[in-house]
């Protein structure tokens, strides 16, 4: 009991002083493995290390994070959001449903969380503005467009959580599609609705700006490269044709051919991507190593036996210990990073799902999409910071805690639907049985 | 201090410049590999064992250069409008946090690698290639990873008692 | 008062707690409870929990923990004497064979004693008796195995390799994906993982016979070993060893009767080689055998002593 609460405690507190997650999560291991079990017990954050190097899926990670350095480096951005403005500037509030759309597949191209944020933020935001779209609205759509990211795969998260949780990781990923489309879907309708009741937040495109048929037509070639890489990334796992560390270097390699036809394929864009590569590797990688040591701390110290029992004993059923551990993860969400909010959770709410007969894919498809949540919601929300970083200094940090508002209430929206209505989640993924 | 961080910031960004390249036998290899087993119909036995060891030496020399470049990620929520001095201080504190946990992970490493090299440990694959070179990376790992991050300790130290805002280097 | 007091062990799981094979374990740790009158208990941790499944030999050295169950298949990159361990293929064929082999011939002190130098007691215990081809397509040659994509680990990757083959080495979570997709055509696997992880629903054709009856090993640290009280340390000895008897028999049965549900069921069919070409397979082993036989004089007396007990049960190698 005392046990437990010195170790959740003190990694809360530790995180909160805004120490870098990996280093707090290993030298908490570390000092309370010799602190409760002794000098010897010290080895086992080798291992616990060592093993994240052996873990093939883990090996996915810097590939997928490679190809959408690639695509960053390469212009594929900013030819989307030029044919996707063609497309939707007819309607009211069509740049940001545009917006949406390019997250979306963008999500579908990379693994990572604020790729579309970024890049969105940069090339759609000071246009949108310029309109005189709402700032708020556009401000949050851009913010929350990128947490489709995770959500959608290839997706970074739901590589960690596969592989803590023993999971086939293209089960996860087929799983994550019909969540991240609604989403998708719930966003652009908000905005299509919004603007209908109030025209003034998003107007058209004047008549002059819009583009003739044949340039719309010309400009498909530059939407139909990226599908055609998720077809086959996203097709080589669901078709069995590859795994998805298989699948992570052709999509490297694919994105390496988009940015020759783009005339960006030279030393010094891959040079730049070899970088950041190494840099986010070191980045998830490290976090993924503490989290290693962290779950071997609660799990030979008992403690997540004794949370996991505390929560099987809880006297509201299995769907009523269902939603207390989503609410803690979105009630985590709102302080912790997604990645470690995964680390600290699953090795105590595992035997959980095992002693209440929960099935485990569901499960973790749910926890993914409520840790997700966590990028957008305030205070602590890693898109929201992204997106500041990015903004024109006119958006405070409170247009955007006002903005992301109410798409984190739409994905919670799609969060409750996953959980009264499980196919949404377990349909895709039952193919592949 | 001021001499040690400049040499630690080049040196941690020199094996980053170096050692990111590693990413381009990482892509060819699993390509090559799926390449060898569906149009060959002949995988290879040893695709996957240099892969894992790529992956290592990326996973454990990337830890310092992501900590140099302010990569590593933190929760700044009751911080991130913190004075910078404050900040430097409430880091110097938590930093016996880091530097405890790094040093047991590299000694433990150091000796978890020298059990694996006193028998010539390989992979318990059919390749079979070393193993011990792979173990080395974790205190190798540790150990770059510490010294950047007593660069890190000094340029916190230099915002506490330095009478600018000035951070020490980069 | 010494007699008193409670001694705990821990014990790191190398398979989840309810397969099959971890049956051993947790077995072992309840008749041990049971045979010390409660003076000492087993605490088991699900794999991974202490360290990872390849760590353990390591880190029973380093006392981290008092006793593992392991396939000695791990650590063939640390103990070479771990393929004897496992059986070699084509090698003893069944539990009592394997039980004559290690026991009566002299196989299991070469196995001790490579696991002696790192500070380890090694217990065997019996794992599958059908430990061969799981196909999308009948094997009844040798030729029926020409280039076709084998999961296989180890020395049976080799085997299969030798065989023609070409062996594959994908995780064993992906197996079961990897079966139904056709990104292999056949892994060598237990039988009991027919039924234990559904494989039957994957997998056409079973091959008789078995290439060995493999085993696993308990393993306790020679010091937890040292520091029980004497009368402790004779039970948990002699014990061990007959538990694992009676655990391995009990296994065996369990492998034959999800092959026969498998069966039974219309799932599998059985192919069976003729002994014409076991004959072929052993000539094509032999290379093999020879080869781990060069690693080290205490290698060459493990396979010379397999060798003969292959020439007396009339499968002879060479
Ligand atoms: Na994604
Ligand atoms: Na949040």
């Amino acid at each position: 009991m005392i046990t437990t609460i010195l170790i959740i405690v003190s990694l809360l507190a530790l995180l909160l002083t805004g120490m870098p997650v990996a280093f707090a999560l290993i030298g908490l291991s570390a000092l309370w493995l010799f602190v409760f079990q002794g000098p010897s017990s010290l080895f086992m954050i080798v291992s616990a290390s060592l093993t994240q190097a052996r873990t093939e899926v883990f090996l996915a990670i810097p590939l997928f994070v490679l190809m959408a350095s690639v695509l960053q480096f390469s212009g594929v951005a900013t030819s989307l959001y030029t044919t996707m403005r063609m497309w939707t500037g007819r309607m009211g509030g069509g740049l940001a449903i545009g917006t949406i759309i390019i997250s979306t597949l963008m999500a579908a191209l990379t693994g990572i969380g604020a790729t579309a944020t970024v890049t969105m933020g940069l090339i759609a935001l000071p246009e949108m503005f310029k309109r005189n779209y709402n700032k708020p609205m556009v401000v949050g759509s851009i913010t929350a467009g990128g947490a489709l990211g995770p959500l959608i795969p290839p997706s970074n998260l739901l590589i960690i959580v596969g592989g803590y949780a023993s999971l086939s990781v293209g089960k996860l990923f087929m799983g994550g599609i019909i969540p991240g489309l609604l989403c998708a879907l719930l966003y652009a309708l908000y905005i299509w609705i919004r603007c209908k009741v109030n025209p003034q937040d998003g107007p058209p495109l004047p008549e002059e700006e819009l583009a003739s048929t044949k340039d719309k037509i010309r400009a498909i070639p530059a939407v139909f490269l990226p599908i055609c890489l998720v077809i086959v990334v996203l097709g080589g796992i669901y078709g069995g044709i590859c795994t998805p560390t298989e699948a992570a270097g052709f999509g490297a390699v694919g994105a390496m051919i988009i940015a020759g036809i783009n005339r960006q394929l030279n030393i010094k864009n891959m040079y730049e991507s070899f970088k950041l590569t190494f840099k986010v590797t070191g980045m998830i990688m490290w976090l993924v190593i503490g989290g290693g040591c962290y779950s071997t701390l609660v799990t030979t110290t008992g403690t997540a036996g004794f949370v996991s029992e505390y929560l099987t004993s809880l006297p509201f059923g299995t769907m009523g210990t269902i939603w207390i551990m989503l609410i803690l993860v979105l009630i985590l969400g709102m302080f912790i990073d997604p990645v470690a909010i995964t680390m600290i959770c699953i090795p105590v709410f595992l035997p959980v799902l095992q002693s209440l007969g929960i099935d485990v894919l569901w499960f973790m498809l749910l926890f993914s999409l409520a840790t997700i949540i966590g990028y957008i919601t305030p205070p602590f929300g890693l898109n929201i910071f992204y997106m500041k970083s990015v903004a024109p200094k006119n958006v405070t940090l409170g247009d955007i805690y006002k903005g992301v508002i109410p798409y984190a209430l739409l994905q919670i929206a799609v969060l409750i639907a996953c959980v009264l209505c499980p196919p949404l989640l377990t349909w895709l993924p039952s193919f592949m049985d | 201090m001021q001499s040690y961080i400049r040499f630690m910031d080049s040196l941690t960004d020199w094996l980053g410049k170096i050692f990111c390249w590693l990413m381009l036998p990482l892509v060819l290899i699993t390509c090559f590999e799926v390449f060898m087993r569906y149009v060959m119909r002949q995988p290879t036995i040893w695709a996957w064992d240099v892969n894992i060891q790529i992956f290592a030496v990326i996973i454990f020399l990337s830890g310092g250069y992501a900590m140099r470049h302010k990569g590593h990620i933190t929760v700044d929520v009751f911080t991130i409008n913190m004075a910078p001095r404050k900040k430097a201080v409430l880091s110097l504190l938590t930093s016996v946090f880091f530097f405890f946990g790094i040093i047991v992970l590299m000694v433990m490493g150091w000796e978890m690698f020298l059990m694996s090299w006193k028998v010539k440990e390989n992979m318990p694959t059919i390749w079979a290639p070393p193993y011990y070179w792979m173990k080395l990376m974790v205190p190798l790992g540790c150990f770059l990873l510490l010294a950047q991050g007593v660069a890190e300790f000094f340029k916190d130290l230099l915002n506490v008692f330095s009478k600018s805002e000035n951070n020490g280097g980069n | 008062a010494q007699d008193k007091k409670v001694i705990t062990w821990k014990m790191q799981a190398s398979y989840p707690l309810g397969t099959t094979v971890m049956m051993h374990g947790v077995e072992w740790a309840k008749y041990i409870n049971q045979l010390t009158n409660g003076r000492l208990k087993v605490e088991i941790l699900a794999p991974g929990a202490m360290c990872a499944v390849g760590d353990i030999v390591t880190y029973l050295e380093k006392g981290v923990f008092d006793c593992a169950i392991s396939y000695g298949g791990f650590y063939t990159g640390l103990i070479p004497e771990t393929d004897l361990e496992i059986g070699l293929p084509m090698g003893h064929m069944t539990w009592d064979e394997y039980w004559d082999a290690y026991w009566n011939r002299g196989l299991g002190d070469i196995i001790r004693g490579a696991y002696a130098e790192h500070n380890i007691m090694q217990y065997p215990c019996a794992a599958g008796c059908y430990y061969h081809f799981n196909t999308n397509f009948p094997v009844n040659k040798l030729s029926d195995l020409k280039g076709k994509k084998i999961r296989a680990l180890g020395v049976y990757g080799k085997y299969v390799q030798a065989l023609g083959g070409s062996a594959v080495t994908i995780p064993g979570g992906e197996l079961y994906m990897a079966m139904k997709l056709g990104t292999i055509d056949g892994a060598i696997y237990d039988a009991s993982g027919l039924q234990d992880v559904k494989f039957h629903e994957v997998v056409k054709y079973y091959t008789f016979p078995t290439a060995a009856q493999i085993a696993l090993s308990l393993l306790i640290n020679k010091n937890s070993l040292a520091k029980l009280p004497e009368d402790l340390r004779v039970i948990v000895d002699m014990g061990t060893r007959f538990i694992l008897e009676d655990t391995g028999n009990r296994y065996i049965t369990m492998t034959k009767a999800s092959l026969n549900k498998s069966v039974a069921m219309k799932s599998v069919d059985i192919c069976t080689l003729p002994d014409a070409e076991l004959v072929k397979m052993r000539k094509l082993v032999k290379p093999l055998w020879d080869e781990l036989a060069a690693k080290s004089p205490r290698m060459k007396k493990g396979v010379d002593i397999l060798k003969q007990q292959m020439r007396d049960v009339g499968r002879p190698i060479d």
